[in-house]
């Protein structure tokens, strides 16, 4: 979870529709949250892109990786493995290896609209990317989980590629 | 249809045994400890080569009389001593089990066997949810959770983080790769219907345990017609049902036997305090427990983890007939069977394996 010490912007692009309010609501105690790149101003920031929202923050962070400080992709259909890929698809799939930022792609377990094959190419272009499955949710994961995604992106989005590290207490009784 | 010979590796004085659960470990003695997995290793042997075409393992803890808390261990063990034979592993307890160390270890069996293994999914007993400290509410849960997390541990080829309802690791990368792909022979040993529909939904098979052919017969046809609308139906292998045997040369010697261990009240199953036995059923049902009810019962023991009877007594011909009707009423391809009654020692078990093999098994295999 995001200490209270966070701060920053967080951008978020819903191609969904319907799952940045749960996100939103959850990442804003730690985060100025806005909804486009236009509103993140000059800093450098965060881009979360959920569905199909994920391939315009996808090609967001390809054209200013000096602002796109970390990406974060929620239930992406930027890419379709292989066998299924339109033109764009395989344009943006050759494109993976020169995302600068570090980058988590989360799915839901049981999303049927993306091959799961996917997590797989992301985490294999993608120079510095972490991949994760969210359980017990399918491509609409803010409405699924809402918490475990928060969580989830909220950490990643703190720690980067360090969320690996567990940082919860075991202590049962100090 | 194929026999499986349960591995129970028991303790071989485990007739000694107070009825109760856990077994105190003051029971043990180390060189009788020592000869009992010897004899156990044996049976597996003579099992294989008497024509049992798997041999199984099972999650039971602290109990001398199915002798295999970690049962990876016996499997590997045994899995260098039987050359042909299938492994079944039926455990791992998935609640009880760290879902990517049990990955791990089916993995590796899976490899050491080259592809022998066979890894069943299952709750287990009321009495092993207190083994680890699990909440038996959280039981079927974390066993669902628990078999998801194994098979994308499995089948992901790159590092993955798992956000689960009760498991999260953010770093997943199961070595090594299983043998059989994309992942080994798997089964779900439940009588429940969640856990019957998740395996028709992933192509799993199902093991049933210790239930009248009636009751399993309903199982496995509400499991067929799951796997039917999932667009596929079963092997004969991925159907097995467990059950516990007394076999005799005829009917009257193995009643005889029957009624004297009921004589002399050795029953099969293991004793947990009436209170115990209370909270977790309730608990697991997701009911409100009210303490005052449960201390005003009885002090005195109820059966918690064991059938009432076995499921087959009798001499060849009849358990061959018994065990027919699970095939025929119920679609089992395996029947996998617990020689090791408490009263039984190593020489009437391996008696019992002779005969299996000579009378009832070669006519196993011709349905």
């Amino acid at each position: 979870m995001a200490t209270a010490e966070s701060t920053g912007t967080v951008v978020i692009l819903d191609g969904a529709a319907g799952q940045s309010p749960p996100l939103r609501d959850g990442l804003s105690a730690h985060w100025r949250v806005v909804e486009s790149t236009d509103a993140a101003g000059s800093e450098r920031y965060g881009l979360v892109g959920i569905s199909n929202g994920a391939n315009a923050a996808l090609r967001h962070a390809l054209a200013n990786p000096e602002t796109a400080d970390v990406l974060v992709l929620v239930s992406p259909t930027a890419i379709r493995p292989s066998g299924d890929a339109n033109g764009d698809a395989a344009e943006m799939e050759a494109r993976l290896s020169d995302v600068q930022c570090p980058t988590l792609v989360v799915f839901g377990q049981e999303d049927r609209s993306v091959q799961p094959e996917a997590a797989s190419i992301y985490r294999e272009r993608i120079p510095n990317c972490n991949i994760a499955f969210v359980y017990a949710a399918g491509h609409d994961i803010a409405t699924d989980r809402p918490q475990a995604l928060v969580n989830l992106v909220s950490d990643y989005l703190e720690r980067r590629e360090t969320f690996i590290v567990q940082n919860r207490s075991g202590v049962i009784n100090p | 249809m194929k026999a499986s010979y349960l591995g129970a590796m028991g303790y071989a004085h485990r007739r000694d045994f107070p009825p109760t659960w856990p077994t105190p470990p003051s029971y043990s003695d180390p060189a009788t400890s020592v000869q009992s997995y010897q004899e156990g290793i044996e049976e597996c042997e003579f099992a294989e080569e008497m024509g049992f075409e798997w041999v199984s393992f099972s999650e039971h803890h602290y109990s001398g009389r199915i002798a295999t808390g970690t049962p990876a261990v016996m499997a590997a063990a045994i899995a260098e001593r039987c050359k042909t034979v299938k492994i079944a592993m039926l455990g791992p307890l998935m609640p009880l089990n760290n879902p990517v160390r049990a990955a791990e270890e089916l993995t590796l069996l899976d490899n050491l066997t080259k592809g022998r293994l066979v890894m069943g999914f299952l709750r287990g007993t009321p009495n092993e949810d207190q083994v680890y400290g699990v909440n038996p509410a959280e039981g079927r849960g974390r066993m669902l959770e628990g078999m998801d997390l194994i098979l994308k541990a499995m089948t992901e080829p790159e590092p993955f983080s798992w956000e689960g309802q009760y498991y999260q690791y953010r770093t997943v990368a199961v070595w090594p790769r299983p043998v059989q792909q994309p992942f080994p022979a798997a089964l779900v040993a439940t009588r429940t219907d969640d856990a019957v529909r998740y395996a028709a939904e992933h192509n799993l098979g199902l093991g049933v345990s210790f239930i009248p052919v009636e009751d399993t017969g309903r199982i496995a046809d509400k499991y067929r017609a799951w796997c039917d609308e999932n667009g596929w139906q079963p092997q004969p292998d991925q159907m097995v049902y467990r059950g516990s045997i007394y076999l005799a040369e005829t009917d009257a010697l193995a009643q005889e036997w029957f009624d004297r261990q009921t004589d002399q009240g050795r029953a099969p199953g293991m004793a947990l305090r009436s209170s115990v036995s209370q909270v977790i059923q309730a608990t697991r049902a997701g009911q409100d427990v009210d303490y005052r009810n449960v201390f005003a019962g009885s002090a005195s023991g109820d059966i918690v983890g064991g059938a009432p009877g076995l499921t087959f007594v009798g001499g060849p011909d009849k358990v061959f007939n018994e065990i027919k009707a699970y095939h025929d009423r119920c679609g089992m391809g395996i029947i996998d069977l617990f020689f090791q009654q408490p009263s039984l020692t190593h020489a009437d078990v391996m008696q019992e394996i002779d005969l299996f093999g000579r009378e009832v098994l070669p006519r196993l295999k011709e349905l």
